[in-house]
């Protein structure tokens, strides 16, 4: 009989585990039972077959789960983060609630007397800053369209742990880094320009103080995908915390929620975004926004100005890259 | 011998309102868990797949470093478990085989390209035309456990399996020695499934003229490895 050897081997082979085709498999037994040749074969490998089934698995030695899962401890204990590192991953958490609670026990709501005149999203372009200690100040701008629909009485909520010392009341445009040679923020004071809302979370090493921007009217916490979003995703979607229309109850002042929450703030900010700094950005603006990481691109620290600002910016591309990237928030 | 059960408890259920470890959760829960940082239900996952790698790997590279090989290869993918997601049916399982494969293939790669550069050891197989060849001389040094199941059949089918080439030997080993299904097999070997049936066919036929010959009693399998004409053992 003249066969394609391999491809009559592989019939074979597959008549055996009984996945040939019904008419396949009959055809193949009527040439067996007329070949005496290929009947041997079929024997033959029968026969191999059944000794290899029969053949028992080799005992496991004794001993070897065991020595596998200590081994595989021992492992994973070299590769857990230390208590110093998981403290770090809280700290983040603790400084963005931090920041949150503040938001809501500040005085400069719509009765604040010092509130920039004419400060209004409708002024210009809304900027969501995170600010980290590092290389410089961390922005993550947030483009025009993002608070396109905001009402023009809202003022997102700013927060800000510059590096300054408090001084007194200043306006920041842009948050800088430590090597920045213009004169610091005043005061810790971030307050939006041109209307611009900000998010902006800034540390220190030497006095951060943590303060709000004093809105106009209202004050409101995007907590919703605010962040390099060129188009389509507003703030006008996402929930929003306002406080304006708020019974006024007696509330701290500036500076005692300067001292209080912004030095807390800002200094944990600064144990984490050390040892974590682009990572830490994400997270950040995440916990604030009460949004998946993911949908932050990377961070890119660019230099901002000649004064050594940095700003992080996120694009559509940079966020798919980052959302197929290995990057994951501890 | 032994017949140790294994366990195959990926689609077990995970346990309902508890968190305990154990054979009660599935792959995906303990993967995650693990993953996590668990080292407990990493644990469970070794226990539960340990058995099959140390049979990949007894059959395909030997017996004597079955079980260095088999920690090695844990360890292996406790690093890039991080890395590891389920994706549609993938399943740990098989993810984890296919490193125990490619870690047995690289070993017996490894020990071409020693034997290359050395020159073959005495211990060592060889291959030809028709496979890999044992030169191996007794080995005084095999655990109890091993030379307590070195039953004849055994012993035979190991020696004649490991004249296959690599691929062809894990074939068989999955298919027909670890009774894996030919989709899993595949995936496990990361090939079409044409593929492996082509390659098991062929490793299904050398095996059978050779386990013919030794049952003829013209094909000696012995451990003092003397090659004749290209067979492992000495041909009468």
């Amino acid at each position: 009989m003249s066969h394609d050897r391999d491809a009559f081997e592989l019939q074979l082979s597959e008549l055996l585990d009984g996945r040939l085709a019904e008419d396949e498999a009959r055809a193949l037994r009527e040439h067996l039972d007329s070949c005496d040749e290929c009947r041997a074969r079929y024997a033959e490998l029968v026969g191999a077959l059944e000794v290899l089934r029969a053949t028992p698995r080799p005992t496991v030695p004794p001993g070897l789960l065991q020595e596998i899962q200590h081994a595989a401890e021992a492992e994973m204990a070299q590769a857990q983060p230390t208590v110093w590192q998981r403290w770090r991953y809280t700290a983040a958490g603790l400084a963005a609630a931090a920041a949150i609670l503040l938001a809501f026990l500040s005085p400069w709501s719509a009765d604040r007397p010092d509130a920039p005149a004419g400060h209004t999203p409708a002024d210009g372009p809304a900027t969501a800053v995170v600010a980290e200690e590092q290389a410089g100040g961390l922005g993550v701008p947030v483009p025009d369209s993002a608070v396109a629909e905001a009402p023009a009485a809202e003022a997102t909520v700013a927060y800000a742990a510059a590096s300054a010392p408090a001084e007194g009341a200043g306006r920041v445009e842009r948050v800088r880094g430590r090597d920045s040679t213009s004169p610091p923020a005043a005061s810790g004071q971030l307050t939006p320009s041109r209307g611009q809302s900000a998010v902006a979370l800034a540390d220190s090493a030497s006095q951060p103080a943590l303060a709000m921007a004093p809105a106009p009217a209202r004050a409101s916490v995007a907590s919703g995908p605010v962040l390099g979003e060129a188009a389509g995703r507003e703030l006008a979607h996402t929930p929003r915390m306002t406080v304006a229309d708020e019974p006024q109850e007696p509330r701290p002042s500036d500076v005692e929620v300067e001292m209080a929450g912004g030095v807390i703030a800002a200094m944990l900010l600064d144990q984490y975004v050390a040892t974590n700094m682009v990572q830490s950005s994400a997270a950040i603006v995440s916990l604030i926004t009460d949004t998946p990481a993911l949908d932050y691109g990377p961070a890119l620290a660019r230099e901002d100005d000649e004064a050594g600002g940095f700003s992080l910016c996120f694009t559509d591309a940079m966020r798919a890259a980052f959302a197929e990237s290995e990057n994951r928030i501890p | 011998m032994s017949t140790e059960a294994f366990a195959t408890s990926e689609d077990l259920p995970v346990r309902v309102g508890g968190d305990r470890i154990g054979v009660d959760l599935a792959d995906h829960a303990l993967v995650e868990s693990a993953q996590a940082g668990s080292a407990e239900a990493f644990g469970e996952l070794a226990r539960r797949y340990h058995g099959n790698v140390y049979g990949i790997v007894y059959r395909m590279c030997s017996a004597d470093e079955a079980a260095d090989l088999t920690q090695e290869i844990f360890l292996r993918a406790l690093k890039a478990l991080r890395e590891f997601q389920f994706q549609g049916d993938a399943s740990f399982r098989t993810w984890l085989y296919r490193i125990a494969v490619n870690a047995c293939i690289n070993e017996l790669r490894r020990r071409k390209r020693r034997s290359d550069v050395e020159g073959p050891s005495l211990d060592e197989d060889i291959e030809t035309e028709d496979g890999w060849v044992s030169r191996s001389i007794p080995d005084e040094t095999m655990s109890p456990h091993v030379l307590a199941e070195r039953a004849e059949v055994q012993w035979a089918v190991q020696r004649i399996v490991a004249t296959l080439t690599p691929k062809h030997r894990a074939a068989l080993t999955l298919v027909d020695l670890q009774q894996f299904d030919y989709e899993e097999a595949a995936d496990v070997l990361d090939c079409p499934l044409g593929t492996l049936k082509s390659r098991l066919a062929r490793a299904r036929k050398q095996f059978a003229e050779k386990w013919t010959k030794y049952q003829d009693g013209t094909l000696v399998l012995d451990d003092s490895g003397t090659v004749s004409g290209g067979e492992i053992g000495r041909e009468r």
